[in-house]
């Protein structure tokens, strides 16, 4: 049997960390040693059954945490869908009781309109994204503008000014890869989550940018309500949560400070003639 | 749990209030997206739980970095998974996008040499619980759990140097009681 340290040796050959002059002279040796190829054989099969009993256990532990909720009746019907909305909705109620006595004072005035065009078409919503999605450039450019000369040395303003220009020219996937590692370094930065999510938007990758927007929505920062907007319009674009996405507008559409307050107004209308 | 990357360290250990977290946060968002996509109930939940396990799997890699949010992460994940499942239906699909995640979990099942791997890990685990109870924790979260030296030297409450000796001590002597087992003499497993 071989001793501690060519175990060493045969761990670094089976998980492949030799460089490739080690690993032909390991091999070699293996043709001409009968005992360290059959402990080589014997540990690759004890590795790999190790590796096979973590994946058992993994799969056995979140068995078991599936089954407990299962017999909470979590997945009856549907009720794990419905248990979260409740919880939600129980966190936002004093929004909800907001929302739902505006709607009866806008629902009124609305009315009419419904009265005189008797069309209850469905949300396009390609449409209404469309109409109202526009990438982010007056904002950057203030951005860009603000941050000036700068020491390359300053680090995350550098970069960060280097990936908004990226994004500003159009390249996008460029700004994504530059965003991307400026989260890495800088993580839980709403400024710079904020436009990765943007560059996610315009590559495509909706499901992404909303998993940034939805806290950047309600963290405290200077561009949250840019968070809200964008994130309203990809739930429309996503046909997701409409009450989550009325309440975005909603919010918008009653700050008077809001640049985003006039078409807020007007998609919060769209949404409820058009339901 | 207040961060995600509080969540990580309690997924990477396998904790069941980090997972029973996961159900809470992201099994809407999975049922959303596989209802979308034609799945009932059942093929809900068994997409949810095979998303569990290869993201629990991919985050026990040492060189495993968090770009992105979990919820990203299960989200790309489980819509693979779908599609790995549903693809002799649906060759036009484009997969390419989101193949940095393996289908290890789908694909195992489907293997061969099922039985063999079976009687291989009870051969392994029911070794591993004839250790002493030191060696068997160390040995168990350095393999099954995939924990770093200095992660089992933080849980058991011993030094770097002391945990690197032992787990090559403990590992000896299940590999010496591995070796002897009838059972494998005359398999090739």
């Amino acid at each position: 049997m071989s001793n501690e340290n060519t175990y060493i040796q045969i761990h670094r050959f089976l998980k492949g960390e030799m460089d490739k002059d080690e690993q032909l002279a390991f091999e070699k040796e293996m043709g001409e040693n009968e005992i360290l190829k059959n402990d080589t054989l014997m540990e690759n099969r004890l590795l790999n059954g190790l590796n096979l009993a973590a994946d058992k256990e993994l799969k056995n532990d979140i068995g078991e945490v599936h089954q407990n909720l299962k017999t909470q009746g979590f997945f009856k019907d549907g009720t794990s869908d419905a248990k979260i909305i409740n919880i939600n909705r129980r966190n936002n109620f004093k929004r909800i009781i907001a929302i739902a006595a505006s709607i009866i004072i806008i629902a009124a005035a609305w009315w009419a309109i419904n009265q005189q065009d008797g069309q209850h078409a469905a949300i396009d919503s390609e449409e209404l994204f469309a109409n109202n999605y526009k990438p982010e450039n007056q904002e950057l450019k203030n951005i860009i503008g603000n941050v000036g000369f700068i020491d390359e040395d300053d680090s995350k303003e550098y970069k960060l000014k280097e990936a908004l220009q990226q994004y500003e020219n159009g390249e996008f996937t460029s700004s994504l890869k530059s965003l991307t590692a400026l989260n890495e370094e800088f993580p839980n930065d709403s400024e710079i989550e904020l436009y990765l999510a943007l560059s996610h938007i315009e590559t495509n990758n909706h499901q992404a940018a909303i998993d940034l927007f939805r806290p950047l929505s309600i963290a405290d920062f200077d561009l949250q309500e840019d968070a809200k907007w964008y994130l309203g319009l990809l739930l429309i674009k996503e046909m997701e949560d409409m009450e989550e996405t009325k309440d975005l507008f909603f919010s918008l559409s009653q700050d008077n400070s809001s640049k985003y307050n006039e078409r807020a107004s007007n998609i919060l209308q769209e949404l409820q003639v058009k339901k | 749990m207040n961060s995600e990357q509080e969540l990580l360290v309690e997924l990477k250990k396998g904790s069941s209030k980090a997972f029973e977290s996961l159900y809470k946060q992201q099994f809407r968002m999975v049922a959303s997206l596989v209802g979308k996509m034609g799945g009932n109930q059942e093929d809900i939940e068994d997409i949810f739980q095979e998303t569990l396990f290869v993201l629990v799997k991919k985050i026990r890699k040492p060189a495993f970095v968090l770009t992105a949010k979990i919820s990203t992460l299960m989200h790309a994940i489980a819509r693979n998974l779908w599609l790995k499942r549903n693809q002799k239906d649906s060759k036009e699909i484009n997969v390419d996008d989101n193949d940095i995640f393996d289908m290890d979990f789908a694909d195992e099942a489907e293997s061969s040499g099922y039985q063999e791997k079976e009687l291989l890990i009870g051969i392994v685990l029911d070794n591993i619980n004839a250790l002493d109870e030191d060696c068997r924790k160390v040995i168990k979260l350095t393999f099954l759990k995939k924990m770093s030296h200095a992660d089992v030297a933080k849980e058991l409450g011993y030094s770097l140097s002391f945990i690197k000796v032992k787990k090559f001590r403990c590992l000896a002597y299940l590999r010496k009681m591995i070796n002897r087992s009838p059972f494998l003499s005359n398999k090739n497993l």
